[in-house]
């Protein structure tokens, strides 16, 4: 029943503590938690996911995916026009230079001049497209698989899968700046999976530790007092249990006191950047984007199993506006600290056994968009587009150094070898050991899965 | 059949070759190439391509699951579906019977202190009442049931069931969603029987008789998923038939929207019969006036109802006169010209491809099938485009430009369909706005309005929509029940009365066993049926099916009374059992499905924290009303089932303690054990203050221990806390040294005075305000943030920041007022500005400024920044204790008035920050005995019930 044994159990939440009189309960304390590590389906090399939300629709035809034919339309109508959210207009040229970067020669705007410098480690899926252009179902269907219905996060999924490493930290964190993105708390919503898959929102704004986690702080006594109360706690409750040996929820809840206490400190230590190397972090640099990454690396070395990175509240990637100006911006808030992740988890070894995966909910109109009350100015900015997008994946079993599919010449709609955002799930959840058909929980009377009745797994991006 | 069988997936499965549809047995069959399937006659040639198309994909199929029983033999002898067949005896006499069968026993009585807790938390979700101890059970149980508590208990467990919550898409309110949840309360108070109890959330609008204010119930259906695109309508019913036939029939007819049920015999066309009910309904969108709301409200809400209507108007004629431009007319028409063999019900697809807005191009299409003006159209080789441009300029013509039925004259119910992402979020703002006005009223005036529901207008026939596509439209279906459960169609309106009363009519016997087993899953942990909300065939089997039926007959023959029921169960030996673990009958029945124990259960989230509040002596006992929040500081001491539920932002701490997700309906609640609830019961500035409270009001040990276990310590107990009793306090508390103040105050603007200083009651996290959530009654929206805030209604609830000299001397003070209006309150002309003044208690009025939101731009595009006035005063002395109060007044009305204004005040080589200096309360430290009562707040005796 159990997937470990009780030796490790007590390995992982006993020892070491100072709690002499509570090693005998762990002893007894067998008990498997909602986070207790676990196989996937099959072995696989990605042990972790990453996810680097772009939230707001990152502009393809600026980053990932180079469109020159654009120049020869810049201000005429395209032979090209699908239907767009809102009224677009002529064609509108990339203000940015692509170069070919790597031995590959994978060919990225100067937006990401640093994490092209790891071309040889990314796989660029430049024909993905999924099934609206507004933001509220496609940031459902990117990250919970269903636009509207409530389904569990990618995040949950995983995490309800294999467990997580460090039962002292949540399993699945999303950092988000400054508040939360569009749709807030659903983007990492447990749904009909245990609330102890939900993803945890941590505000990587705040520079306090009790900001950061709820309640993670004790400020109602010293640590020394609350570890008092600990052992008078632990000790009325073995009295109450003594008539009461066989109920195992009475052990568990006394277990999780002493989890909580153990997540204290490792809090604690977790969010203290301080704790790195200098170098360290000034290869992050010393922004918002840079502590953010450089926690999120912190938590996947700790065991965390799933992270997700947003690059802010509300929707900074959506450009309605002076896409010259503001998509500058945003590669310079999230190159370094992305390239230097990247070198970072390489020099640690941990990339093989990292999934990474950068992308945001759909992508951008190669056509300007026009002005309108109650959306933008209309100031050579791009709409939102389904029909096509970039995401880019790295380590954990991708195929690095790859473009995959095609955009059609302008960067309208996905043409070669598209790839569904269905079909993204599924290889993620293949990359990390699961066949997305079999991965299911019952509910509703129904087996549900992430990927609903849809999804074929990308072969060409599986290294 | 050559053992190619569908219903066995593994010869199915072996028919076809992913990827190749001719090689594989099952295409040539359908093709009638080889064996020729199905034998009634060929499929249609889209039928066919479809198959093909699915070969070509790969052949996907959904998880591997057992195999599926086909529809036609799909057993409606299951036994949900069979009338009631009661057991005989009473409920000890089926639990004993069939304990003996398996040679158990029950288990003694519980002890008296146990019963009387395990009653009184599972009737009213609090500890008892000292008194409470020395009543026999029959009493206990009357007086339970009698108390106003109780109805607060068992809304809350109905709240699961209808997946409530107060906000909705985008986080923003429900109209008045709390009337509905104050409406639950009286209806189990006042044991509403349990057929009119649904009536009334189906139907309260059209159920003769029924008063107004009984409206409020028809938030079960309008609390739900909100999103405003027309294109969205099938979730947002798709809400409500899953609500409906999970949370009253047990039923999962949301698994038959896209295929029929696989296992359960019902087919697509049941869901879409259901369907036709609710797209036919309207939800919460007009309020139902209970009450007469105040002149100023009135008029608010007219005004913003006009506003909206206008704008759409406005927008409505602008984008017809777009369809209607020759050039337009053009693009319509030759998309229909090129796509002429395209099935119509593709015609989604081809506006999609071609560019054009899917509606027009459907009314276009319609035309030419219908109209005797495309007569030559119809009869043309060529391409009649041209021709046709040139027609439209003929008067005779003129019915195809203009009127109700020309394609370009979208009737105004369809203007979601045609609006523009603007349009959308304008017009949904501009609806919020109203909805808000009236939220506002009913903070103030509880009870003057109601949410409620209504038929649509216009009644719309349902269609099947083929694989779910509301593109694809299948065959009609009349508005009817499962047919599993009887054949019953609704004739009247959108057809909710009848759906209600066919729910709990004589002949259907499945929602009084579904609600009985609501209710014994409430009192024993577990139903008598464990998958609460399908009986379907993959549900479990009732472990007591005599028993569920004999319940339900009872149940139905007291006349639905809930609390009758309750009555008997609790009154039973079966539930007064010990909860003692015997091991011999463990070993037999180690789920206890047999009841041959009590279940030993975890307190909910709110039943801990309530009980918290309750042994804490400061639970608030006021019944209704507005949201609050249970994470603001101090605690907000109302009951747990007044926290604000917000859908898309669910409070981490509700998650964390397994509330049930407010997303869809909930069958049960998991119980998980996770650290983050330690940390909330170790950490928490919540528990810490219950702490004290306890221990403040706690003479001596053993009353700390009555006051929370209910009962006496023992020995042993006694000596562990003599430790942390007797222990010398900590030499101080933490004084609080800010000079800062934030509250409301009265502003005479003639006397130049600030009277009447009321600091505010709750720090939210980011904001001290009255309420603890929402809109204060008396004070308004007045709040006060790091950056700035809101004034509430008038001078007399002006938002205060105060700072009070701490030494005299002569100080400078930077700042800006800034008036934080965007473009749509501009657009709108909803704010009227504000002022700021700086005011001194000793001195007076120092300064005063008025910031006015600018006009809409020209070309109602490029709006202005928010508008601004620098409000620094140089050398200014005051004395030590002198107030220097910052004050923003609306200026006579409060709408729209957020403001950013953080002065900094320099006095020698002291700086004060508003900004950084804003803080929430001091968190205490605990004194040893405080820390000795949280220890037993945290106890497995008080977060258990024997």
């Amino acid at each position: 029943m159990h997937p470990f044994n009780r030796r490790d159990l007590f390995r992982k939440v006993g020892a070491g503590l100072g709690f002499a009189g509570l090693a005998s309960v762990f002893e007894q304390a067998g008990l498997a938690g909602p986070l207790t590590p676990r196989p996937a389906h099959f072995a696989a090399k990605a042990k972790r996911v990453i996810h680097i939300f772009a939230n707001g629709g990152p502009s393809h035809m600026d980053t990932f995916d180079p469109k020159p034919a654009l120049q020869k339309y810049a201000g005429q109508p395209l032979p090209v026009h699908l239907r767009t959210e809102r009224k677009t207009g002529t064609a509108l040229p990339s203000p940015f230079a692509f170069k070919k970067y790597g031995n590959c020669g994978l060919e990225i705007s100067d937006v990401f001049g640093k994490v092209a410098q790891h071309a040889d480690d990314l796989c660029v899926i430049r024909s993905m497209h999924t099934e609206v252009p507004n933001h509220e179902p496609s940031l459902m269907m990117m990250n919970c698989g269903a636009q509207q219905q409530s389904r569990p996060s990618l995040g949950s999924w995983v995490v309800y899968g294999l467990g997580s490493e460090n039962q002292n930290l949540p399993g699945f964190i999303s950092l988000c700046p400054g508040g939360l993105p569009i749709r807030g708390a659903q983007n990492w919503k447990s749904a009909f999976l245990p609330g102890a898959y939900q993803g945890t929102h941590i505000d990587t704004r705040e520079t306090e530790l009790d900001k950061l986690v709820e309640n993670v702080q004790n400020k109602l006594t010293s640590r020394g007092e609350q570890q008092k109360q600990l052992e008078l706690l632990a000790a009325m409750n073995r009295e109450y249990r003594q008539t009461r040996a066989e109920d195992e929820a009475l052990e568990a809840r006394v277990q999780s006191f002493e989890l909580a206490f153990r997540m204290q400190l490792e809090a604690e230590d977790v969010f203290d950047l301080s704790k790195e190397p200098q170098h360290i972090r000034d290869m992050y640099g010393d922004t918002l984007h840079g502590r953010q990454m450089l926690m999120a690396r912190r938590l996947l070395e700790k065991g965390v199993r799933v992270v997700q990175v947003w690059h802010g509240a509300g929707q900074p990637w959506d450009t309605h506006d002076d896409v010259a100006k503001r998509v500058k911006q945003l590669g310079q808030e999230s190159d370094q600290p992305i390239a230097a992740f990247l070198t970072d988890l390489k020099q640690r070894g941990m990339l093989d056994s990292t999934l990474v995966v950068w992308g945001g909910e759909f992508g951008r109109t190669p056509v300007v968009e026009l002005p309108a009350f109650g959306s933008n100015a209309g100031t050579a900015g791009r709409d939102h587009n389904s029909y096509g997008f970039s995401v880019w994946l790295a380590g954990g079993g991708a195929k690095g150094g790859t473009a995959y599919g095609a955009t059609d010449e302008f960067g309208f709609r996905a043409e070669v070898d598209r790839v569904h955002v269905h079909d993204l799930h599924a290889t993620l959840l293949h990359l990390l050991g699961f066949d997305h058909e079999k991965f299911t929980f019952r509910y509703a009377g129904r087996d549900f899965r992430l990927t609903d009745v849809h999804g074929q797994l990308v072969k060409g991006v599986v290294a | 059949m050559g053992g190619l069988r569908f219903d066995d997936p593994a010869t199915a499965r072996a028919s076809v070759k992913p990827n190749q549809p001719d090689s594989s047995r099952l295409i040539q069959a359908i093709r009638y190439q080889s064996i020729g399937m199905p034998p009634g006659g060929k499929l249609k040639e889209e039928e066919i391509a479809t198959f093909v198309k699915w070969v070509e994909m790969g052949a996907p199929v959904p998880a591997a699951t057992p195999a599926p029983t086909a529809l036609a033999k799909a057993p409606v002898s299951h036994w949900a579906w069979q009338p009631l067949r009661p057991g005989a005896g009473s409920i000890d006499h089926q639990i004993r019977v069939a304990l003996a069968a398996n040679g158990l026993t029950p288990a003694p009585p519980a002890a008296h202190r146990t019963l009387i807790r395990r009653l009184s938390f599972d009737l009213i979700g609090l500890p008892p009442a000292d008194s409470d101890f020395n009543l026999t059970v029959e009493q206990a149980v009357d007086h339970y049931l009698q108390s106003p508590r109780f109805g607060e208990r068992w809304a809350r467990h109905w709240m699961d069931v209808a997946r409530y919550a107060d906000t909705g898409f985008l986080s923003r309110p429900f109209l008045i969603s709390f009337g509905y949840r104050d409406w639950l309360i009286e209806a189990f108070n006042r044991d509403v029987p349990y057929d009119r109890f649904l009536a009334l959330q189906l139907a309260a609008d059209q159920l003769p008789g029924a008063p107004r204010k009984d409206h409020a119930a028809l938030g079960f259906l309008s609390l739900g998923q909100n999103p405003n695109r027309a294109v969205d309508l099938p979730d947002v019913v798709d809400d409500k038939i899953d609500l409906v036939t999970r949370g009253l029939l047990g039923l999962t007819v949301s698994c038959a929207r896209c295929h029929d049920h696989k296992f359960d015999p019902i087919p697509t066309k049941d869901y879409y019969s259901l369907y036709g009910v609710f797209a036919n309904t309207r939800y919460g969108v007009e309020p139902v006036e209970t009450g007469t709301l105040t002149p100023f409200y009135a008029q608010r809400a007219a005004d913003r109802k006009r506003i909206l209507k206008e704008y759409i108007q406005e927008r409505l004629e602008a984008l017809r006169a777009e369809f209607r431009a020759p050039a337009e007319v053009r693009r319509y028409l030759e998309a229909l010209w090129d796509g002429r063999n395209i099935p119509r019900a593709r015609l989604e697809n081809l506006a999609r491809e071609k560019n054009l807005n899917s509606l027009v191009l459907a009314r276009w299409a319609l035309r030419i099938d219908d109209s005797p003006l495309f007569a030559q159209w119809r009869a043309a080789t060529a391409s009649p485009v041209a021709a046709y441009l040139e027609n439209l300029k003929k008067p005779e013509y003129h019915p195809l430009l203009h009127g109700p039925t020309a394609p370009p004259e979208v009737p105004v119910e369809d203007f979601p369909y045609i609006m523009t992402e603007g349009d959308a979020n304008t017009t949904r703002d501009l609806q919020w706005q109203y909805e808000q006005m009236l939220n506002d009223a009913a903070y103030r005036a509880p009870g003057a309005v109601v949410l409620g529901a209504q038929d649509r207008p216009v009644l719309k026939p349902a269609y099947v929509f083929n694989r779910g596509n509301q593109n694809d439209l299948g065959d009609p279906v009349g508005r009817c029940f499962p047919t599993v459960l009887a054949k019953a169609c609704f004739p009247n309106g959108s057809g909710r009365l009848d759906l209600a009363r066919a729910i709990t009519s004589d002949s259907n016997p499945v929602a009084a066993r579904v609600m009985v087993n609501r209710v014994w899953q409430r009192l024993f942990g577990e139903g008598l049926v464990r998958t609460p909300s399908d009986f379907g065939i993959r549900g479990d089997l009732p472990t007591h099916p005599g028993l569920l039926d004999s319940l339900a007959a009872d149940f139905r023959r007291d006349g639905w009374s809930v609390k009758r029921l309750i009555r008997r169960i609790v009154l039973s030996q079966t539930y007064r059992q010990s909860s003692a673990d015997r091991p011999e009958a463990r070993a037999k029945d180690p789920e206890n499905k047999l009841l041959w124990r009590m279940a030993r259960r975890r307190l909910d989230f709110e039943a801990m924290r309530d009980g918290m509040l309750s042994v804490a002596g400061k639970l608030h006992s006021a019944i209704g009303g507005q949201p609050i929040s249970i994470v603001a500081l101090p605690a907000d001491p109302r009951r747990t089932i007044y926290s604000i539920i917000e859908r898309e932002r669910p409070l981490a701490l509700l998650k964390t303690f397994d509330v049930a997700d407010p997303e869809q309906h909930s069958p049960q609640r998991y119980q998980t054990t996770v650290p983050q609830q330690g940390l909330f019961l170790l950490n928490s500035p919540f528990v810490g203050e219950m702490a004290q409270a306890v221990a403040a009001q706690s003479k001596h040990v053993p009353a700390l221990f009555r006051r929370v276990l209910q009962r006496d310590p023992a020995p042993d107990e006694l000596e562990r806390a003599a430790i942390f009793w007797n222990a010398p306090p900590p030499p101080e508390r933490v004084p609080g040294d800010s000079p800062w103040r934030y509250g409301t105050a009265k502003l005479d603007p003639q006397a130049g005075t600030v009277t009447s200083f009321q600091p505010f009651r709750f720090f939210t996290g980011t904001a001290w305000q009255n309420a603890s959530a929402g809109v204060d009654p008396a004070t308004g929206v007045a709040r006060l943030t790091a950056a700035g805030g809101a004034p509430g209604d008038d001078l007399a609830s002006a938002a205060v920041r105060r700072w009070v000299a701490p030494r005299g001397g002569t100080i400078n003070i930077e700042g800006k007022l800034v008036l934080s209006v965007g473009a749509f309150a501009i657009r709108f002309h909803l704010s009227n500005g504000i002022r700021g003044w700086v005011v001194s208690s000793r001195q007076g009025i120092l300064g005063k400024w008025r910031v006015d939101p600018p006009a809409p731009p020209a070309d109602g595009i490029n709006y202005a920044a928010n508008p601004s006035v620098s409000t620094s005063l140089k050398s200014i002395s005051v004395q030590r204790g002198e107030s220097i109060d910052f004050v923003v007044d609306s200026s006579g009305d409060y709408e729209a008035d957020n403001f950013q204004w953080s002065p900094v005040i320099t006095l020698d080589n002291s700086k004060w920050d508003a900004r950084k200096d804003f803080a929430g309360p001091a968190i205490p430290r605990l004194t040893p005995r405080e820390q000795f009562a949280q220890v037993l707040l945290l106890t497995n005796e008080f977060a258990f019930l024997d």
